[in-house]
């Protein structure tokens, strides 16, 4: 056992565990192996991706754990900073000097801050603490082993790049996780995806979303050249990039001139319109990403010997890929971290610490031991949310769960876009219910209207379904599967689909108004839908909206997106929502018990009160 | 004696083509700023390096927010100086000797500081290639070329397991971080440093005193 771990342990024992310094700094706490608080520091401090040292999130999962700095057993940050270190300094000051100012640039933040991580969380802490380093893709790894239901897995975590990996398959068995293979930077499936988002005019980090909801629309017809000129996909399942084409090893630029003359010419810079060529490079990348991915999860299942896969790491969130792993029978069962991206690695640090170093024995929960992803905070009890209202000026109706469930389901039937801020946050990137708007996924214009009046984002992008668990196969092609937390696309089934329209090549802002099933605003152009499966275990309260929805209209699917706008962090407290609520064109908020209808409100009082502005992501 | 301008130079000047000028004055600046950003490599580095080993890689580190974080401003600060305008950095340079009585600051001084360097760095570069290309083989190919489509699967274990392995202080648990991985070329940069630290120190003992003139 490490030194930095106490030798006599308190009789119950903590862990934190934190990620931050890159993107999506969060905070996690277990207790005695159980996960007791998650959260994103982005969603307290309302800037998307914060990744500064994440005070307000450690001072929640404390403060729900109720377990001062002092108990802490161990404090775990999710990855090595010195390990990280050594690749920029062995990576950027070896190619003939070519990465010497970006080396120069990396180092005035490396000096002053990142390499003293540890001293920047015991400032957080409010004193001195031995702060462990972990290792990035084996808090990934962690992450999506310890809480999914398997007694052993082959776990494959894939991103754009850890300390030295970037890619790793390992074992899973009982307590320990052992790390067998990786693929190392600068060899890295994360950064040949966020190549192509930057060529295709999106920002690295979070425009991935897009490129993934734009690639349906086109054909891969750049499949082989992409396969032949920039990545060599190897038999035994990895892969390798070619050097000549891409620069960030040595600069700021991700690709370099050569990558460009490839694909036939300069990238699509932001606000330029998307041409065809743009959507069938997508189409392209997603494809290989496809077969990268395949071959990987072979791999990872060949040498681990397990017949049960658990997947995390950024390029897990891509759930077109998760779905094809799936769907090609590739592992008996597969189970995704929720949190798959970097924040979710501070889950994973506190829960190696936990089990692997403190020896806490892991037990193995039917579903998952994830709670449903809801280990993040209340909006706040009903006296603040009455007070907060009031103060608004905003008339509200408080009802009890059964009614508010009969409301809900009554006016999204009626067509109205309701905005849900009740129960604990989700963990992770995506809104399962307790933090999202929902809507009638039967309305054709549902899906320009979310785009262009409530999220004010891109028309093209595609809205997921949530439906009854027990019906989805009556939905979707799920083959029996489940999937509660929105990560994996499925089929929408024969019998819904209309008839394909004449396709219209290339624009993809026609081609998103073809009605192509009954259930039109999920229906994304190739009939796939990323599905929410939504059981009474996991959220008994979106459980019986979706009964209620399903005895009044026969449908058991809606429409469920992130409570937020462009560019903004989902909301997390009330007053996040009613500020939310007072941007966008919501019809009802529904915040707590109390629901607030906006044509029943004093026109005065429909103006937010937060001057705060958002970047387009 | 008039101090007027050099007559030779100027004629010498006025015989050469006026694009040779033009090479040579590019050459300068470029000589300049490769030397000036090779200074600042060195004391970033070497700054870096200095606080890594005095605070080890576990704990918080009290000291790094006051007289480190200073030195290495005020040093990095001075770099860009040098390497934006060097005739303005070399002017500062000369009033702070003529100021302070001191010798730190002559430019006599970072010419030899950056000859060490300029030898280090390259042999530092070769040994850290090799010691690169041993511990990661698939970076080859981006660092010196070569067969690119070719398996990249590796098998090591954890940063996390390995550390937790180390034990010592954390002096002696960061040099093995870097003899682990066979960073040779970092340990030349310590080296160096420990080498301008003595002399540092040395330098104001009576015995060595009058010898340093004679270095710089």
């Amino acid at each position: 056992m490490s030194r930095d771990f106490p030798e006599e342990q308190s009789a119950q024992r903590a862990v934190l565990g934190i990620s931050a310094q890159y993107h999506d700094a969060a905070a996690a706490l277990v207790i005695d192996g159980r996960i007791v608080a998650a959260a994103s520091e982005e969603r307290f401090t309302r800037r998307k991706g914060d990744a500064r040292i994440p005070e307000n999130a450690i001072d929640y999962v404390l403060t729900e754990g109720g377990v001062s700095p002092e108990e802490l057993a161990a404090c775990v940050f999710y990855e090595s900073p010195f390990a990280k270190f050594d690749r920029l300094v062995a990576t950027q000051t070896t190619g003939r000097g070519r990465g010497l100012p970006l080396f120069l640039q990396s180092l005035t933040t490396w000096i002053p801050q990142k390499l003293w991580v540890a001293r920047h969380i015991g400032e957080a802490l409010g004193r001195k603490i031995p702060v462990v380093y972990g290792d990035h893709h084996l808090s990934h790894a962690a992450s999506a082993f310890y809480p999914s239901p398997f007694p052993s897995a082959a776990i494959l975590t894939v991103d754009g790049v850890g300390e030295w990996t970037t890619t790793a398959i390992s074992r899973g068995d009982g307590n320990d996780i052992t790390f067998v293979e990786q693929v190392e930077y600068p060899n890295s499936l994360g950064l040949l995806y966020s190549a192509f988002t930057l060529y295709c005019g999106f920002k690295i980090n979070s425009g991935e979303y897009k490129l993934m909801g734009l690639a349906p629309y086109g054909t891969p017809r750049y499949r082989e050249l992409i396969e032949t000129e920039l990545v060599h996909i190897c038999d035994d399942g990895s892969f390798a990039l070619n050097p000549e084409h891409f620069a960030y090893t040595t600069s700021a630029r991700t690709y370099n001139k050569r990558f460009e003359q490839i694909l036939g010419g300069p990238g699509r810079r932001e606000g330029e319109p998307i041409t065809e060529r743009h959507v069938d490079l997508a189409a392209s990348i997603q494809a290989v990403t496809d077969t990268i991915m395949g071959n990987l999860a072979r791999r990872a299942v060949a040498v681990t010997g397990c017949r049960d896969l658990c997947l995390a790491g950024g390029v897990a969130l891509n759930v077109v890929s998760v779905g094809f792993i799936e769907r090609a029978g590739i592992a008996d069962r597969v189970w995704v971290q929720p949190a798959a991206g970097d924040a979710g690695g501070s889950l994973g640090a506190a829960l190696w610490a936990t089990h692997h170093v403190l020896g806490v024995p892991r037990s193995p929960q039917a579903g998952d031991a994830m709670s449903g992803a809801f280990l993040g905070p209340t909006p706040g009890d009903d006296d603040h949310i009455t007070t907060l209202l009031d103060a608004y000026g905003l008339r509200s109706r408080r009802l009890n769960d059964p009614a508010l469930q009969e409301e809900i389901a009554a006016m999204v039937a009626a067509g109205r876009v309701v905005g849900v801020a009740r129960g604990r946050m989700e963990f992770g990137p995506r809104a399962l219910g307790n933090r999202s708007i929902l809507a009638d996924a039967r309305d054709p214009q549902m899906q320009v209207r979310l785009n262009l009046k409530t999220k004010f984002r891109e028309g093209f992008r595609p809205f997921a379904p949530i439906v009854l668990a027990e019906k989805a196969a009556d939905y979707f092609e799920t083959g029996g599967a489940e999937s509660p937390y929105m990560l994996k696309t499925y089929p929408v089934r024969e019998h819904l689909r209309v008839a394909d329209p004449e396709p219209v090549r290339g624009d993809v802002y026609v081609r998103v108004k073809e009605q192509r099933s009954s259930i039109p605003a999920v229906t994304h152009v190739d009939y796939s839908a990323r599905v929410q499966t939504v059981d009474a275990d996991r959220n008994p309260f979106l459980h019986g909206v979706l009964e209620r929805f399903h005895a009044r209209t026969g449908c058991a699917v809606m429409v469920n997106t992130s409570f937020n706008v462009r560019g903004e962090p989902i909301v997390c407290t009330a007053e996040d929502a009613v500020e939310c609520f007072l941007r966008n064109d919501v019809d009802v908020l529904v915040v707590g018990d109390h629901v607030v209808e906006r044509d029943q409100q004093d026109p005065a009082n429909l103006r937010p009160r937060r001057t705060t502005t958002f970047e387009a992501d | 004696m008039s101090s007027g301008p050099d007559r030779n130079a100027i004629e010498q000047t006025a015989l050469t083509p006026l694009w040779q000028q033009r090479r040579a004055r590019r050459r300068r600046r470029r000589d300049a700023l490769a030397a000036a950003a090779n200074l600042f490599a060195l004391h970033a580095l070497t700054l870096g390096l200095v606080l890594a080993l005095r605070h080890g890689r576990l704990e918080g580190v009290p000291g790094a927010g006051g007289i480190a974080d200073v030195v290495i401003y005020a040093v990095a600060g001075f770099d860009l100086v040098l390497i934006w305008r060097p005739a303005l950095g070399t002017r500062i340079a000369e009033r702070a000797v003529t100021a302070t009585g001191e010798l730190v600051l002559r430019p006599i001084t970072y010419t030899l500081v950056t000859a060490v360097w300029l030898l280090i760095w390259p042999l530092g570069r070769t040994v850290g290639r090799r010691g690169i290309r041993r511990r990661h083989p698939h970076i080859g190919p981006w660092v010196t070329g070569g067969d690119w489509r070719t398996s990249t699967w590796t098998d090591k274990t954890s940063e996390a397991d390995s550390a937790n392995r180390r034990q010592g202080s954390h002096l002696l648990r960061t040099l093995g971080w870097f003899i682990e991985r066979r960073s040779f070329f970092l340990l030349l940069v310590v080296l160096l440093l420990l080498v301008a630290v003595s002399l540092s120190v040395f330098a104001q003992t009576p015995t060595l005193a009058p010898f340093v003139y004679s270095i710089f």
